[in-house]
């Protein structure tokens, strides 16, 4: 066979592109290619009969020299990659660049001394090589610019996620294509349902063609946010704004909705609406029942004068004493006036629920009609609220009268139930919105009946102060026991259904475990007998006339004065003579305050008690305590004003 | 007639020196101490080689691989392969080259540079056998294949398998690869036989 390798053959090796160079033995050189002389610049003839290991120093360590031993023993086909071994055969390009070499040695036929000899082709990768590092330059900048845009729209939809507000995008016809985690939150559905929902599913009907020609592009928003009801998946609704934009990326327009829930805020507003409403109807029915108890304190003076001229067996007594019944009971409701304009103040102490109502259940039973049945369902557990103990009987009586009188021909159940419960946020929100409650736990009582029920359109009237579809009083009642129950920082539910019944529910703060216990009662300064007359300030003059009449018939000296300035005066006038000064609280050109203030000035020790229609609480918040004798509310009878007179002066 | 036991522990002896002189190219070359694991050696009829393909525990091959082939021709005639799952051969490029050659996708010059590693390995292991045995074989230049491990049998063609797995740890970092060695369906007998020959004559 003729070995095409055969030595007069191996020129044919000049005509190929790549290095070649046969080597036999122990690594004699056989042939050096034109190519390699190229390349290395050393010649063929230089080169041929030269040991490969010595012209080529590199070559001769381990690494290279015992795989190309290798490959001439045990002809094993061996490859030098250009990855692992760059330079073969050490050489530049004629850009000075080194020239990056791919290198495989093939056995070929013994040589005519029957030699071992091995073919080494080495190809010039170098440009290949370049090509693929600036590939990986490209692709790793590809890379790292696509990690930035990964990073954008991570950090992107982590902002979208902390916003409290809902974020919502979608195309043109309203589709949702992507929302925020509060969106999630506002609205109950899950993140992929999103995109199965158009903002017409989120946004209720009557609503929804306001905001199509924004997300449709053919309105402009400008800064313009509209107040939406907005629904969600269980169907429930929440007032929301809206502020709607156009985005335009690419090809395709979208909207972004920003969208934030205002139920807290319509929460707030009512309250506050209510609270002011509740003030004017405060200050309204205060100036009516201080006027009231003016006039009254004049009558019941007069009466109590009559009645101690009068002989004991006098047939006009108990006329006198009607009159006097009648004007009591129209002081009453003065008196639930000013608790409604907030003037009672309130004593609160831990209170017992389930003990304060077994001591007043004789009493309650006494107030339902003979028929009625009054059942008890207390909580097993103990219920302290605070609360002021008077007030809250008042409450107690004020329903389970209005539950009685709800009974029909007054035969039924009104059965009364405590416990404990906790009033989230939520639950606040839901139902409690129009009050002011702050989340926490709270002691209840429930005071149901199986009467006739309110009808739904007077459910949300019955608390204002003067609706009643009733004679008696039971319309201010409601509004009064609603006053009181604000006033203890409490909260209220009413539910009725006509023919089926009502249910009423007080809820009260439960007291803190580190506030059980009562507070001593304050110390009163002891008064002082003393000589010296009475000095009566009041504007109004039968009241001023009456008083000063009651007091001499208690058997004190009397001088009247018509208002601050002529008490001041007079005061001033007989230094050492007023024992004691009864003094109005309004009155014109000085009041009782400045009157008061003005006495003090001149004597530091003056007595002083004052009288007033409006309740002790807003007389007495401006002064401090030690500083007045006593307060004495209008009306009074004489019995009253012997009592504060006599204890502040002693008895004459 | 040896039996297959007999036969399989002869292989596994030869393939054992030839994978240790493998190691030693390997560490010459890359200045870094490489380790191979003794090989664990089982023969595989073809009609078998899909079922075993499927045994994770026996080949650990699963999605895409690395194959490094270099034929065999003469009185025993067959193909040695080296198999790496794709993602040890990234790394093994990564620690030949100290991360030059690291970026996920595999590239002409890592091609290269895994063509490179197979074939130390195989002229390792075959030029070992070859020697032992006494036979005349000629190779084929190594070939580079990338394909999913379901296509194996299709590249291991009819023939016979005898497979060796050997784990590849460089600077201590373990990198598994399995060295295959194919016989033509005829060439298995051949071995057999001068195996027995061998066997009988040393003793």
């Amino acid at each position: 066979m003729i070995d095409p390798f055969g030595p007069s053959n191996l020129r044919i090796l000049d005509f190929i592109p790549s290095g070649c160079c046969v080597i036999a033995d122990e690594g004699v050189i056989e042939f050096w290619s034109q190519t390699l002389e190229l390349w290395t610049g050393y010649r063929a003839q230089d080169m041929a009969g030269r040991n490969l290991f010595q012209a080529f120093p590199g070559l001769a360590e381990p690494r290279y020299r015992d795989r190309i031993l290798a490959a001439l023993r045990l002809g094993m086909p061996t490859l030098f990659s250009s990855a692992l071994n760059p330079s073969f055969f050490p050489c530049t390009k004629p850009s000075g660049r080194a020239r990056t070499q791919e290198t495989t040695l093939v056995r070929l036929e013994p040589n005519a001394q029957g030699q071992a000899r091995v073919l080494i082709v080495v190809s010039d990768v170098t440009e290949q090589v370049e090509r693929g590092e600036k590939y990986r330059a490209a692709r790793s900048l590809a890379l790292k610019e696509a990690q930035e845009r990964r990073e954008s729209e991570e950090r992107r939809r982590i902002i979208a996620d902390l916003s409290m507000a809902s974020i919502l995008i979608g195309d043109p016809g309203g589709c949702i294509r992507e929302v925020n985690a509060a969106s999630t939150r506002m609205f109950g559905w899950e993140g992929a349902e999103f995109e199965q929902l158009s903002l017409a599913d989120l946004v209720q009907t009557p609503f929804y063609p306001r905001l199509l020609p924004l997300i449709m592009g053919e309105e402009d928003p400008g800064g313009e946010e509209l107040e939406i009801i907005c629904q969600r998946k269980d169907g429930t609704s929440f007032p929301a704004h809206i502020h709607i934009r156009r985005l335009t990326l690419g090809k395709g327009a979208q909207f972004v909705a920003y969208l934030w829930d205002i139920s807290e805020r319509k929460r707030s507003e009512e309250i506050l609406r209510q609270s002011q409403k509740q003030e004017s109807l405060g200050i309204l029915a205060g100036g009516i029942a201080h006027d009231f108890n003016n006039h009254f304190g004049g009558v019941i003076g007069n009466l109590d004068l009559i009645e101690s001229r009068l002989p004991p067996d006098s047939p006009i007594a108990p006329y006198l004493d009607r009159v006097r019944r009648e004007i009591l009971r129209a002081t009453e409701l003065s008196r639930k006036m000013l608790a409604l304009s907030g003037g009672n103040p309130l004593v609160v102490s831990e209170l017992d629920v389930n003990a304060f109502l077994q001591r007043i259940r004789g009493g309650l039973s006494a107030i339902l009609p003979g028929d009625a049945q009054l059942h008890f369902e207390l909580a097993a557990e103990s219920v302290a609220v605070e609360a002021d103990e008077a007030q809250i009987q008042q409450v107690i009586l004020g329903l389970v009268t209005n539950s009685g009188e709800a009974l029909p021909k007054g035969a039924g159940v009104v059965e009364i139930s405590t416990g404990k419960v906790e009033l989230d946020r939520a639950t606040l929100a839901s139902h409690f919105a129009s009050q002011p409650l702050e989340p926490g736990i709270y002691g209840f009582i429930r005071i149901q009946d199986n009467g006739g029920g309110i009808a739904p359109e007077h459910l949300q009237k019955v608390f204002d102060p003067f609706f009643s579809t009733k004679f008696s009083g039971r319309g201010l009642s409601l509004a009064f026991i609603r006053s009181i129950i604000l006033a203890h920082a409490g909260g209220w539910n009413l539910e009725s259904r006509v023919g089926v019944g009502t249910t009423f529910t007080i809820f009260l703060p439960i007291r803190p475990a580190s506030h059980r216990g009562n507070p001593s009662p304050g110390e009163r300064p002891s008064a002082q007998v003393s000589q010296g007359l009475i000095l009566v300030v009041d504007d109004e003059s039968v009241l001023r006339e009456s008083t000063a009449e009651l007091l001499q018939e208690l058997g004190y000296r009397v001088e009247t004065a018509a208002n601050g300035l002529e008490a001041l005066e007079y005061y001033r006038a007989h230094p050492g003579q007023v024992a004691l000064v009864l003094m109005d609280m309004t009155m014109p050109v000085m009041g009782g305050k400045e009157a008061f203030m003005a006495i003090r000035e001149l004597d530091p020790q003056a007595k002083v008690v004052l009288t007033s229609g409006y309740s002790e609480q807003d007389v007495t918040q401006s002064f401090r305590n030690r500083e007045l004798v006593a307060f004495l509310p209008k009306p009074y009878r004489m019995a009253d004003l012997a009592k504060v007179v006599g204890g502040a002066v002693g008895s004459p | 007639m040896i039996t297959r036991e007999e036969f399989n522990d002869a292989l596994a002896e030869l393939v054992n020196v030839g994978v240790g002189r493998a190691a030693s190219s390997l560490s010459t070359m890359v200045s870094a101490r490489i380790d191979l694991s003794v090989p664990k050696v089982v023969t595989i009829p073809h009609a078998d080689i899909g079922l075993h393909l499927n045994l994770e525990h026996e080949i650990g091959l699963r999605d895409e691989v690395v194959v490094v082939q270099q034929a065999f021709t003469g009185k025993v005639g067959g193909a040695a392969s080296i198999l790496f799952p794709v993602e040890s051969a990234r790394n093994l490029v990564g620690l030949l080259t100290g991360g030059l050659l690291s970026n996920e996708e595999l590239d002409l010059e890592r091609e290269a540079a895994l063509t490179e590693v197979g074939n130390i390995l195989i002229n390792g292991v075959m030029g070992t056998i070859g020697n032992i045995i006494g036979v005349e074989i000629r190779y084929h230049l190594p070939e580079y294949v990338e394909c999913h491990a379901d296509e194996l049998p299709q590249v291991f063609q009819q023939r016979d398998l005898m497979l060796a797995v050997v784990l590849i740890a460089i600077s201590g970092q373990e990198i598994k690869g399995h060295l295959v060695l194919l016989f033509d369906i005829p060439s298995m007998d051949s071995l057999a036989a001068i195996i027995e020959e061998m066997t009988r004559g040393s003793n």
